[in-house]
């Protein structure tokens, strides 16, 4: 039996952050493991030869870990290098030594504790089990503010991704981030475990600290990162010094504050007091002698300050986020990070109502070093599933960082479909440039312009995939589609408006467009328009719904193989925490007339509705004119062009989503699915894929009236809406995962293809026995 | 009144106007906040930068990438091939008593046509064009390794 070996990447303690969250975090994990029955028979932590360390920083790297050996290896770091040069010397470098060890008997598990810190390029070697510690998803889900100051950095950490994507277990440090990845990456919930951590306690007693400090003041841990939320936290606590007159309260900011950000707070402010970066003792003496603590950002993985505070027995004022929800449900004075008044309310809270000394022993007992180093232990040893048969697909879709939901999906569900298939992208931007979110896929996978695809390449391919909807994200999928046969996913059965674009920039003619016109008038279904002559050309169909299936038959010229799936959505494990008690309605995604706009407006203009909250977000496609309108009444918000992330906090906050389509062309509704997974009841109208839902987890109308009375109902039996809130979560939990989907693409790839005359073409393409229209032709007036 | 109690004041005074700002008002502080930091980030970039290129080899490379950019962009956009049209087909006469399948056969047969396309798009550039561009970047990194022995051996012989 092979000796096993685990091999902890080190590169992290020789930056800069082995001082702060996640290299102290690394370091008490590490320690804490080597303390266990691991199971291994050697531990070894390597570090960089590349990194100038003192000879005093050596000694306390070896001292960092008893147990464990230390070894240098020549591995690059990230210093006026290219990342990827980095990438491809440690790669080498790593691959070596593990064959090395591999040779010598051992069966080897590699570790890498931080994954983006730089100068460190940190990688995967092969051979080895590769185990990831993931913190946040922050940069990512936060990249309009983290692009501009990243600057080039913000490149190359999405760059890191490809390690991503390629480890075989990842341990979060909350649940909250493990839901992230699983909800925006769509990191498959096997590879994953949530491994939580504990307070950072100094070893040395608490120790008073140099600075000044007034004798009454309440804690604030924090650091000049946007999402801290400081300038928030500092109007919410002048706001609590005015409206309380407890003028003597000072509040003391810990951690290093640049120059300027200190300057602008202080102009709110006369009661801060800063202290700069302390040694753990020392801030250790501050938690043990404040009033209590606030911390209120807009996000956090885990929130070491808070358990910080437990384990001193003090009171914490924080933002109502998952992440501290995740700790304890009602230990806290929690409040919205938005709201000065709020966050006021809360340290008033804090300052009032003695801690929990109950939920608090019982946090503690949950969060320690050794539970969390007994739960990466046990994960480890879960096997990994060696990867079966995949097909090699070309897959047609639109740029995820554009305007069509589409491109979201395909970020979402590539860790899954990657599993099935070794997947090529090819991407087409449309016509409108956007940058809703980093195009992650250019740096995890190949990734090429639809517009160089050709005979050529597709015979590269087991199959071709088309996303097939109505907008300009979808001309050279439609043109391919149009004589390559391969398999179409239908998001729309009407594509009038993707043909119209495609003639208007001259990709098909105005004959083509007129036939296909005349073909739409002789299949005869008004809700399906441009789609027969894609369809017949096919090797198989996939639909979203009943409503399409049918369609589909009915306007194709012979059957062609079709299967049904429920378009994918990954389901977080942690439900919302809401805490606006105030009835909120909203309508999301495309802000437009047709997705039922006028409804919206009606709902603000009842008088009956007054005391409701109404939200409309997402991207905006009607006139300023209206939107303005919109903005005029004084309970409606609109928030356009929002991050994914600001899309699905704003989904949460609601009660109520009313989607009522004005009309309806063969579509599936991606904000409808997100809403339901998000436990928020869905006002739907009673038509196509909408009607084919369960009648318990949704509300179906069939007419606007019955939005109105039916919204009425939910307002006054709360209930009601509790119950169906929880029957679309579990619904879509477990009928609409990612596995299925690619499950059912693997399945109509696999069909029999026997009847489909398209399967001679494309076999032929296949084959190189087509090599120009004219042969192409032939073949196909021999089949037809 | 003090200079400095003055300045105290008229500070306090500001506060307190800030301490009554309206929730909204509030939040764009904040958003005005991020934005500094932005510009903040990308000044210091800027400020790198400029350091960078002061010095006398930052100016020569500066100079250099400037040329080399010239030349190799006017290689690529003379060179590059407009992007393919779709090639103009003949329609056969079409009218709505041809039953769907006809129709179809005709929208097939223009569609394979109009669209077929035996290789990929990536060896777009014009020949010449294409032999120019290689014949430049081979003396180019030529040059470089060139001049690079040479000044290795002129430092080395002096040391």
């Amino acid at each position: 039996m092979p000796k096993k070996k685990l091999i902890i990447d080190g590169q992290i303690f020789q930056t800069a952050a082995r001082h702060r969250g996640m290299g102290r975090y690394s370091s008490y994990l590490i320690d804490a493991l080597l303390d266990q029955n691991h199971g291994y028979d050697v531990v070894e932590v390597i570090t960089t030869k590349d990194a100038y360390m003192s000879t005093k920083d050596k000694e306390i790297l070896k001292g960092l870990f008893h147990g464990a050996n230390l070894i240098r290896l020549n591995l690059k770091m990230v210093d006026g290098v290219r990342i990827e040069s980095t990438f491809d010397q440690n790669e080498a470098v790593l691959n070596e030594y593990v064959s090395a060890q591999i040779a010598k008997g051992f069966k080897i598990d590699y570790l890498i504790p931080s994954l983006f810190q730089e100068p460190a390029s940190v990688v995967f070697p092969k051979n080895a089990k590769k185990l990831l510690i993931f913190y946040d998803l922050i940069p990512y889900l936060y990249h309009d503010r983290y692009q501009p100051i990243m600057g080039p950095g913000f490149e190359n950490y999405l760059k890191r991704f490809r390690y991503l994507f390629s480890a075989d277990r990842i341990f979060t440090i909350s649940q909250t981030v493990l839901d992230d990845l699983h909800t925006y990456l769509g990191i498959p919930l096997s590879k994953m475990a949530c491994i939580d951590g504990a307070a950072i306690k100094a070893k040395r007693s608490p120790d008073k600290p140099r600075v000044k400090i007034p004798d009454k003041y309440i804690l604030m841990p924090t650091s000049d990162d946007p999402r801290k939320n400081n300038l928030m936290a500092v109007l919410g606590f002048e706001e609590y010094v005015v409206t309380s007159g407890d003028q003597d309260c000072k509040l003391l900011i810990t951690s290093k504050i640049n120059k300027h950000e200190q300057e602008h707070l202080r102009l709110f402010s006369n009661n801060l007091v800063f202290t700069g970066n302390l040694p753990d003792e020392q801030l250790d003496w501050l938690y043990a002698n404040c009033q209590s603590v606030l911390f209120v950002p807009e996000y956090e993985g885990l929130g070491l300050p808070i358990l910080e505070a437990v384990e001193f027995g003090k009171q914490v004022a924080c933002s109502a986020i998952g992440a501290f929800k995740e700790i304890s449900e009602d230990a806290f004075c929690y409040c919205d990070y938005e709201s000065p008044s709020s966050i006021a309310e809360a340290i008033e809270c804090s300052l009032r109502k003695k801690p929990d000394l109950k939920k608090y022993r019982t946090i503690l007992s949950k969060y320690t070093w050794s539970n969390t180093a007994r739960r990466l232990v046990d994960e480890i040893q879960r096997p990994v599933l060696a990867p079966g048969d995949k097909p090699k697909i070309a897959l047609f879709a639109p740029t995820p960082s554009g305007y069509s939901s589409v491109g979201k999906d395909i970020i979402e569900s590539h860790a899954v479909m990657s599993e099935y298939f070794e997947i090529d992208y090819y991407l087409e931007d449309g016509i409108q440039k956007a940058n809703t979110r980093p195009n992650i896929l250019k740096y995890i996978t190949q990734v090429y312009p639809a517009e160089s695809f050709s005979v050529q390449a597709f015979s590269n391919y087991d199959a071709t995939v088309y996303h097939i909807g109505n907008g300009d994200y979808h001309m050279e999928s439609i043109k391919n589609a149009l004589y390559l046969p391969g398999y179409v996913i239908i998001h729309d059965t009407n594509l009038s408006e993707a043909f119209r674009v495609m003639e208007e920039t001259r990709m098909i003619s105005k004959q083509r467009l007129e036939l296909e016109t005349m073909l739409d008038q002789k299949v005869d279904q008004p809700s399906c328009k441009g789609l027969s002559s894609i369809t017949s050309a096919q090797l198989g169909i996939l639909t979203h719904s009943q409503f399409t299936k049918e369609l589909v038959a009915k306007v194709t010229a012979w059957p062609i193989p079709t299967v049904q799936a429920n378009l994918p959505v990954s389901s977080p494990k942690l439900s919302a925490a809401k805490i606006d008690s105030s009835f909120t309605i909203g309508m999301a995604g495309i802000i437009a007339g047709i997705k039922g706009t006028e409804v919206i407006e009606a709902i603000a203009e009842s008088p009956d509705f007054n005391s409701c909250k109404i939200k409309l977000f997402g991207h905006n496609f009607s006139s300023k004119k209206t939107t303005d309108r919109l903005n005029s009444y004084e309970n409606v918000t609109v928030s356009i062009s929002v991050s994914d992330l600001e899309f699905q906090n704003n989904l949460k906050s609601l009660d109520v989503f009313v989607n009522y389509r004005m009309s309806y062309q063969g579509e599936t509704s991606k904000s409808t699915i997100e809403a339901m997974r998000a436990g928020v009841v869905v006002i739907v109208r009673n038509i196509g894929w909408y009607s084919e839902l369960p009648d318990d987890v949704v509300v179906k109308v069939d007419n606007i009236d019955e939005v109105f009375s039916r919204l009425h109902e939910l307002m006054n039996n709360r209930a009601e809406l509790r119950q169906i809130s929880k029957r679309a979560r579990d619904y879509i939990a477990n009928e609409f995962g990612h596995e299925q989907y690619a499950l059912a693409l693997k399945g109509l790839i696999s069909q029999n293809q026997k009847d489909n005359p398209n399967h001679l073409i494309a076999s032929d393409l296949r084959q190189g026995k087509i090599r120009n229209a004219k042969q192409y032709i032939k073949k196909l007036r021999a089949i037809t | 009144m003090p200079e400095k109690t003055k300045s105290k004041l008229s500070k306090t005074d500001n506060t307190l106007k800030d301490r009554d700002l309206p929730e909204g008002l509030a939040k764009e502080l904040a958003r005005q906040q991020l934005k500094i930091y932005e510009l903040q980030a990308k000044l210091n970039n800027a400020y790198g930068e400029l350091e960078r290129a002061q010095g006398l080899k930052g100016q020569l490379k500066g100079v250099y990438r400037s040329i080399d950019n010239k030349i190799m962009g006017a290689i690529n956009t003379r060179g590059y091939r407009k992007k393919q049209q779709i090639s103009k087909v003949n329609m056969p006469p079409i009218s709505s008593n041809l039953s769907k399948l006809e129709l179809l056969g005709i929208a097939r047969d223009y569609d394979a046509r109009s669209y077929f396309r035996y290789r990929s798009q990536k060896t777009n550039m014009k020949i010449h064009y294409r032999i120019a561009g290689k014949v430049y970047r081979v003396s180019r990194e030529t040059a470089k390794k060139t001049a690079r022995k040479s000044y290795k051996l002129l430092i080395g012989s002096k040391k």
